[in-house]
């Protein structure tokens, strides 16, 4: 893993109001990153003519052999990120972004084939649940040299010794056997290995990874993710991390945004997050985990729920939970601060001055 | 933990124990292929444990270890092949169906997924006042104070009662499978993976109740999970299991403190943390620690020591004998037969 810098001023995502905050354009250039996603909104419009925003003005950007964490609850808006990049959300979602772009190229405004062939090649994704990801009815070589096929082409001998190279990069045991086998013949973790040699079939330069351990036991998570950060630096390739579990983003990530409802409340160095987080709901998250609490008798806990689609607050979303809540809180909805290296969606961060 | 003292000899109904087991075992029996001969899943194998009143003890493993399994048959699910049950004293395995329907009111469980637990046309106070319809004569007016008194205790408010489950949360929802676990007031709360399925910070809130409701009422926990983190907090001993054997058990401090068996290890090992190291670290810790290969199948568990397929110390030893729990009488012990080399 390349060393990290505990700025990156390049890839500072989000953009803010007048008055202090991260200024407005610029703040990175084009074409220094990956992955640029500028201002992305997704709704998903609902029957009674209100819409669900999911996604919240969410602006970040991957750089090329980064490791970059998302972390949140469910209904965070994590998963919908990514799947709105790739263009993979339900066609009834209204996805709007002032830029989305890889590699330079504008994704808004690319023709559909080129999207696709991009997709799987140079940007890889993979899933929570390996076993509805396989096609049950297609044997793992077959669903590997597909892929391939799709790809680069090439015989099917060479495709076949390709998909066996594949296997044992991802470190299958007995990979030759494993070729022809069906999916329901792999355990939940040789599934996911399979997972990953078929998105990185095409050496892509960017993998989305989305809850990838989540449903694995915890001695098949470690070999996981070892085997991730592995391909990761061997191959230089960006990786996008989606999880819920602070402890993975911890061991793996370099850089971290928290999401919240929507919306991204922290973006920081990892190191940075965990010591000293500037956001009130970073500071709750860490202080709940039973790790943060040894010797207590009860967990420190953030009162109250997520605020669901259509019961969001006037001002900032945190606010009805929040143990630092002051007037302002509750009438304005707070824009991104730089707060020391970090940035935190807070009027009031944690260990700086207050924002005007 | 283990009856080893002079708690063995104790006259039935006057055990100190709320929850005894004697060598269980389940045994499950799996179709052969066509005209082929059928086989048996070995899903748990000599599980002896104890548990004292209002204390809580932690089944540690990953899946396929059989703590579920062991959840069934202690909450009489299920009967269990071989071995012995003791609830309160009083054997269930093996008992007349009065006895058991008596002993079931003192046993109640908490399932993983609150979606699936709640009858979905079942009002919230439906839900609450089943139990005490069944089991007991009280009237209608009665019923529902004890269901509001109960949901008012696990943090709902009482116009909470008249609601169907979807119109509430996954955190809400477990706040009413333990409402209705605690209806009969029983003496022992099976729970099985009850926070799993939560996000961290409704985790930390349910964590928090189970525990005020045990203080209070005085209820013990037979509690599941895969989360060691979790079992750190809420256990008072802890057994890890693997492949449906008991691999070490302990009080929990000894277990974190000083881990004997090396699949309890390797777990500990493998549990991310956020204050762990990170990076370049982090990736030579994951690669220290990670377990080789998988579970093997529990149709063809391996001779010997289960877990020495996996096992960084296994010796050629380990594949002939079947390591007992040792030392037996002692509090902390391990199923490993290496455990003082590797110590």
């Amino acid at each position: 893993m390349a060393p990290f810098p505990a700025s990156l001023p390049s890839l500072r995502e989000g953009r803010a109001g007048p008055g202090g905050a991260a200024s407005d354009r610029g703040t990175w250039s084009a074409g220094s990153a990956l992955l640029e996603v500028d201002r992305l909104t997704v709704e998903f419009p609902s029957a009674g003519g209100t819409s669900l925003v999911a996604v919240d003005d969410v602006s970040l950007a991957v750089a090329a052999g980064e490791v970059l964490g998302i972390v949140g609850e469910s209904g965070s808006g994590k998963s919908v990120t990514a799947l709105s990049i790739l263009g993979l959300v339900d066609e009834h979602a209204r996805v709007r972004a002032q830029r989305l772009a890889f590699d330079g190229r504008d994704l808004q405004r690319m023709a559909e084939r080129d999207r696709r062939s991009l997709l799987g090649g140079e940007i890889a994704m993979i899933f929570q649940d390996p076993m509805t990801s396989l096609n049950p009815s297609f044997t793992v070589a077959f669903q590997l040299m597909e892929t391939i096929g799709l790809h680069e082409g090439g015989s099917r001998r060479a495709r076949r010794s390709r998909a066996l190279q594949l296997l044992k990069d991802v470190e299958i045991a007995d990979a030759e056997r494993r070729l022809d086998v069906f999916p329901h013949q792999l355990s939940g973790g040789m599934s996911q290995r399979v997972m990953l040699a078929m998105a990185i079939a095409c050496n892509p330069r960017l993998l989305i990874a989305d809850e990838p351990t989540t449903a694995l036991d915890v001695t098949v998570q470690a070999q996981m993710l070892a085997l991730l950060l592995r391909l990761q630096r061997e191959r230089g390739m960006a990786l996008v991390l989606i999880t819920h579990d602070l402890g993975v983003v911890a061991e793996v990530a370099q850089r971290v945004l928290v999401m919240y409802a929507g919306q991204i409340v922290e973006s920081a160095a990892a190191a940075d997050l965990f010591e000293a987080p500037r956001h009130p709901y970073t500071e709750a998250l860490l202080a709940s985990l039973p790790e943060r609490n040894a010797g207590r008798r009860r967990l420190s806990s953030l009162p109250g729920v997520v605020p669901g689609a259509f019961d969001r607050p006037a001002g900032c979303l945190l606010s009805p939970r929040c143990p630092y809540v002051r007037e302002r809180c509750r009438h304005e909805r707070p824009p991104l601060f730089e707060v020391g290296a970090s940035l935190a969606r807070c009027y009031y961060p944690l260990g700086a001055a207050p924002r005007p | 933990m283990i009856a080893t003292d002079d708690a063995t000899g104790a006259a039935a109904g006057a055990s100190p124990w709320v929850l005894e087991t004697l060598a269980l075992r389940k045994h499950y029996a799996v179709s052969g292929r066509l005209f082929g001969a059928g086989t048996t899943v070995r899903a748990l194998e000599d599980v002896s444990l104890a548990l004292a009143p209002g204390r809580t003890l932690a089944v540690v493993g990953e899946s396929g270890c059989g703590k579920s399994t062991l959840a069934r048959q202690v909450a009489m699910l299920e009967v269990p092949t071989d071995g012995r049950i003791f609830i309160g004293g009083v054997e269930a395995t093996g008992a007349d169906a009065a006895t058991r329907r008596a002993l079931r009111k003192s046993v109640q469980m908490v399932f993983q997924n609150p979606f699936a637990s709640l009858n979905p046309r079942k009002k919230i106070g439906q839900a609450l006042e089943e139990p005490l319809a069944i089991n007991t004569g009280l009237g209608r007016a009665e019923r529902e104070e004890r269901g509001l008194a109960m949901l008012a205790r696990v943090g709902l408010a009482a116009e909470h009662y008249r609601r169907y489950p979807h119109m509430f949360s996954g955190g809400q929802r477990q706040r009413v499978a333990i409402a209705r676990a605690l209806m009969l007031e029983p003496r022992l709360v099976i729970a099985d993976e009850p926070v799993s399925a939560l996000d961290v910070s409704i985790q930390a809130q349910v964590l928090n109740l189970l525990m005020d409701l045990q203080e209070s009422t005085g209820v013990a926990y037979v509690f599941i999970s895969h989360n060691l983190a979790v079992v750190e907090l809420i256990a008072d001993e802890v057994i890890v299991m693997y492949l449906g054997r008991v691999m070490e058990r302990a009080p929990k401090a000894a277990l974190f403190a000083a881990p004997r068996h090396p699949y309890t290890r390797a777990l500990l090992a493998s549990t991310p943390r956020v204050d762990a190291a990170r990076g370049e670290a982090a990736l030579a810790r994951a690669a220290r620690s990670a377990l080789a290969g998988e579970l093997p199948s529990p149709l063809a568990p391996p001779s010997g020591c289960v877990f020495r397929t996996r096992c960084p110390y296994a010796i050629a030893r380990c594949a002939e004998v079947v390591p007992p729990l040792e030392p037996a009488a002692a509090a902390h012990a391990a199923a490993c037969i290496r455990q003082h080399e590797i110590a």
